[in-house]
């Protein structure tokens, strides 16, 4: 009569997921030529603090979304470079009006601008947070790439909500290209750190 | 639009409502408290928890749950070794002990005034913790709090005065007998609460860091059953230590009446806070456009991008421009989850032209709900915020009503499997855990929508379900009693039965079910079920002709046979309560009801309590006078965060006996429909996108 509850007692009990690789486990066992080899742009991300790190191949782009998964189909969608959702992270962004970040990013939201975010609670429902962010002058930044660095503008954005602040860091290269972000995914799940390795799709 | 409305609301900025104090620790009876006494202050809602306490040859587990932000409740099956029951110096080599209590929180705390609570200990029990009491606790700052409170009963052992409450009349003034000692166990003793002398009591809480906690207290227990049979009292001040390891496990040290030490451990959850609130599975399909092609193509399409999902495609057609698509969910808790993935999968495979997918939900064959949804929307909000909303707003959801248009080749079709099963017996009276531990083959062959032949074969691995000797001594017939006979089967069939599940008209589902029903009865039941889309009220009606099966749970039959039924009101209340009431006619023959009250989490979580009153008299239903119960149903994708729509069901029972017993059959009506009916959709609505 009470079939199942053998695996609930395993779930219950079991601790947290064995970790993977980390970002710079991963980044040391690459190299240039191994990425020539990849058949299209390849992203590097880390979530530090739920100890996630994968690369990421490109699966789609529409209405200037960009959607990058991981071999396990977890995927993350950029707006300009700009996070707008995650899935299969565990506490996952469902949504995002980032507008007022990529605006300015272009350098064009003088002042305090929105970010508006949506995650799922506990209980299935819509859990909104809203933030009130501004946007620092650019300064010069090089990232250093696998084998290339690359000139980069470095933008830091500071948001606040109720009881909380966070900073995002945007290192854009002069065609617009975000080649290396951290940003704030949500209160589960912390920073998200991505970094572009390859520059361009193969023929 | 959007904007002006964030505006405001950034505008405003509302500081976040200040949390309301909750209680610090666990006391011994793992109610929230200091050491031994109890305190004013709940446990945070929804919180479960599990406390074992030791000291002096007995040993308390205490399952307590914060039923709502001011009502704890906790059942307990006390382990005492060498007591006076009684409390009249006749000991015994044991007695395991189980009993309920309830606080409440009457007023929270103020800038001045304190919290205050009253609480009853052992209110269905024998009595041995009988107790009422009211507490007040007041916070000093964010580390120190004060509790001080008056209590009856076993809270008014030492230093007791007359009853204040005798001004309502002398027959305050006495106590009278304890259930124990008038066999009256089980029933609520509302004649003895809050008489007789009382006393007071009280202590103080010190937090010197978040993960420690130090309680001193003055207990007025004189611990009639156990001092000085089992431990000698020196003092009435008692020291208690609480160490939380993490967020689950809380350590605990004692020091009690100025002789003994004691040790707790405590261990908690709160179900509406998963690890994984938005799931581990993979990333969903992302919407496409269709191509030109035509239906027969796009139902291949169809069942290879839904199969992708893990969801079956049962029906489709194509009619002007609308889809229509039955799908079988049999991987995704929310089914609004299942209806976003199919719809962004069909996306993808339905012909251009197609402009509205019409997505209809099946349930054992039967058509629950149809979502429909424009194929533009899907598109315009893959990527908006809160799109969820968004397509909520739009989507059309009724019921079909009957019928489906089943692929050729969906029927018939056999499927089987082997899943390892335990069945505990908590808390019986003679050992705290029995349990076994075997493994199920269980096998359905659906052969028309909604009409399937099913069974499950058992067979023990390790266990000891059958090592008990109980002998019923019930004076009903044996419809429940005699489980310890059926336990020793060796080879059960615990199900052969063949279904029928229908829609005789919208709003309405049936069920007809002959063969094996359960272990321990076979015969027919039919069911019908009324509940409208989105609604919050279900009425349903039932009734079954069923005989005993033999003990051996083979195809044997013995000579008792019963004609059962109920009518049931089943009412989602809102906020996360649901209330059922079953009237009819139970196995034995009586004739009554049963309440069951549920609080329920958005992720399928349940936790309630149940009793049922019949027209069997307390002593010919014997020891417990009448049924009663709790039960929790744990998502067994909970903590794993991986889809799953099956759940660990676990029912405690203080004793199982035969009066109030119901037919055991699988596939009711109101559970196969509720998930996928339009009032489950909306309430998990928010998983649509994911």
């Amino acid at each position: 009569m009470i079939r199942g509850l053998l695996p609930v007692l395993g779930l219950l009990l079991a601790g947290c997921a064995a970790q993977g690789p980390t970002a710079a486990q991963i980044r040391a066992g690459l190299s240039p030529a191994l990425l020539a080899r990849a058949p299209g742009p390849v992203l590097l991300a880390e979530v530090p603090d739920a100890g996630l790190a994968a690369t990421l191949e490109r699966s789609g782009t529409r209405d200037g979304v960009e959607t990058w998964r991981t071999a396990g189909n977890q995927t993350l969608s950029f707006r300009a470079g700009v996070l707008v959702a995650t899935r299969g992270l565990g506490d996952d962004l469902m949504s995002a009006d980032v507008s007022g970040t990529v605006a300015a990013l272009q350098g064009r939201a003088p002042g305090a601008y929105p970010r508006l975010l949506s995650y799922l609670d506990g209980e299935d429902r819509t859990l909104l947070r809203a933030m009130s962010c501004t946007m620092s002058a650019p300064e010069p930044a090089v990232v250093q790439g696998i084998g290339t660095a690359f000139p980069t503008s470095l933008r830091r954005e500071t948001c606040h909500t109720t009881g909380l602040s966070v900073t995002n860091r945007y290192w854009q290269d002069a065609g617009g290209t975000m080649r290396r972000a951290e940003q704030w995914i949500g209160p589960g799940l912390g920073m998200l750190v991505t970094e572009r390795l390859t520059d361009h799709d193969h023929p | 639009m959007r904007p002006l409305v964030l505006a405001l609301c950034l505008a405003c900025a509302v500081p976040p409502l200040r949390a309301e104090p909750v209680a610090w620790g666990a006391n011994t009876y793992g109610m929230p408290g200091l050491v031994d006494m109890p305190g004013a202050l709940p446990f945070a809602d929804g919180d479960l928890t599990i406390t074992s306490s030791h000291f002096a040859d007995q040993t308390r587990h205490s399952l307590t749950f914060q039923i709502s932000p001011r009502l704890t409740g906790s059942f307990r099956y006390a382990m005492l070794y060498g007591v006076s029951p009684g409390f009249d110096g006749n000991t015994v080599d044991f007695r395991f002990d189980r009993s309920f209590s309830l606080q409440y929180q009457i007023a929270r705390e103020g800038r001045v005034m304190p919290a205050l609570a009253v609480g009853l200990n052992d209110l269905l029990g024998t009595g041995f913790y009988s107790a009422e009491y009211l507490v007040a606790t007041r916070s000093f700052g964010d580390r120190v709090r004060a509790t001080a409170g008056i209590g009856w009963g076993r809270l008014a052992g030492v230093g007791s005065f007359d009853n204040p409450l005798a001004v309502l009349g002398d027959g305050w003034r006495t106590r009278g007998h304890s259930a124990y000692n008038d066999g009256r166990g089980g029933r609520p003793l509302a004649d003895t609460w809050f008489r007789g002398p009382a006393a007071l009591f009280g202590g103080v809480e010190w937090r010197p860091a978040d993960d420690w906690l130090l309680a001193v207290e003055y207990s007025p227990d004189a611990y009639p059953g156990e001092s000085p049979y089992v431990f000698t009292r020196n003092s009435q001040l008692n020291f208690g230590l609480r160490h939380r390891l993490n967020d689950r496990w809380t350590l605990g040290a004692n020091y009690l009446y100025g002789s003994e030490l004691g040790v707790q451990l405590t261990w908690g959850l709160n179900p509406g806070q998963p690890r994984h609130p938005s799931g581990t599975e993979a990333a969903p399909p992302p919407v496409r456009a269709g191509g030109d092609w035509g239906e027969e193509a796009a139902i291949a399409r169809s069942r290879a991008a839904l199969s992708r999902e893990r969801i079956t495609l049962h029906g489709l057609t194509i009619r002007g421009d609308t889809a229509r698509v039955e799908i079988e969910n049999t991987r995704f808790p929310a089914a609004a989850q299942a209806v976003g993935r199919a719809a962004r999968a069909l996306s993808g495979s339905l012909p251009a032209g197609v402009h509205t997918i019409a997505v209809t939900l099946i349930e054992r064959g039967m058509p629950v709900s149809m979502v429909s949804l424009r194929r533009d929307d899907l598109a315009t909000f893959e990527h908006g915020f809160d799109n969820a909303w968004d397509m909520q707003a739009r989507a059309r959801i009724i019921d079909p009503g009957p019928g489906t248009e089943p692929l050729p080749g969906r029927y018939p079709r056999f499927s089987w499997g082997i899943a390892p099963y335990l069945t505990p017996a908590l808390f019986d009276p003679d050992d705290p855990l029995r349990a076994d531990l075997g493994v199920e083959l269980s096998a359905d062959w659906e052969l028309r929508p909604g009409l399937v032949l099913s069974g499950a074969m058992r067979r023990v691995v390790l266990g000891n379900l059958s090592d008990s000797t109980r002998e019923s001594t019930s004076v009903l017939p044996h419809v429940r009693s005699d489980s310890w006979l059926y336990d020793k089967a060796d080879l059960p069939i615990s199900r052969l039965t063949g279904a029928w599940y229908f829609r005789p008209a919208t709003s309405t589902w049936g069920r007809v079910t002959a063969g094996l029903l359960e272990p321990m009865f076979a015969g027919v039941s039919a069911e019908l079920l009324w509940y409208p889309a989105g609604s919050r009220l279900a009425l349903g009606a039932e009734i079954a002709h069923v005989v005993q099966r033999d003990h051996d749970q083979g195809f044997g039959l013995l000579d008792y046979e019963v004609t059962t039924g109920h009518a049931s009101a089943y009412w989602d209340m809102g906020r996360g309560y649901h209330a059922q009431l079953d009237l009819g006619r139970y196995l034995a023959g009586d004739w009554g009801g049963t309440v069951t009250l549920d609080r329920e989490f958005g992720n399928g979580w349940r936790v309630g309590a149940f009793f049922t009153l019949t027209d069997v008299s307390t002593e010919d239903f014997g020891e417990g006078a009448f049924d009663k119960g709790i039960r929790i149903s744990i998502p067994l994708g909970w903590g794993s965060g991986q889809p799953r729509r099956d759940s660990a069901d676990l029912t405690i029972r203080p004793v199982l006996r035969d009066g109030g017993a119901r037919l055991d059959v699988d596939g009711r009506l109101y559970e196969v429909v509720r998930p996928a009916n339009a009032a489950g959709l909306t309430d998990r609505w928010a998983r649509f996108w994911r």
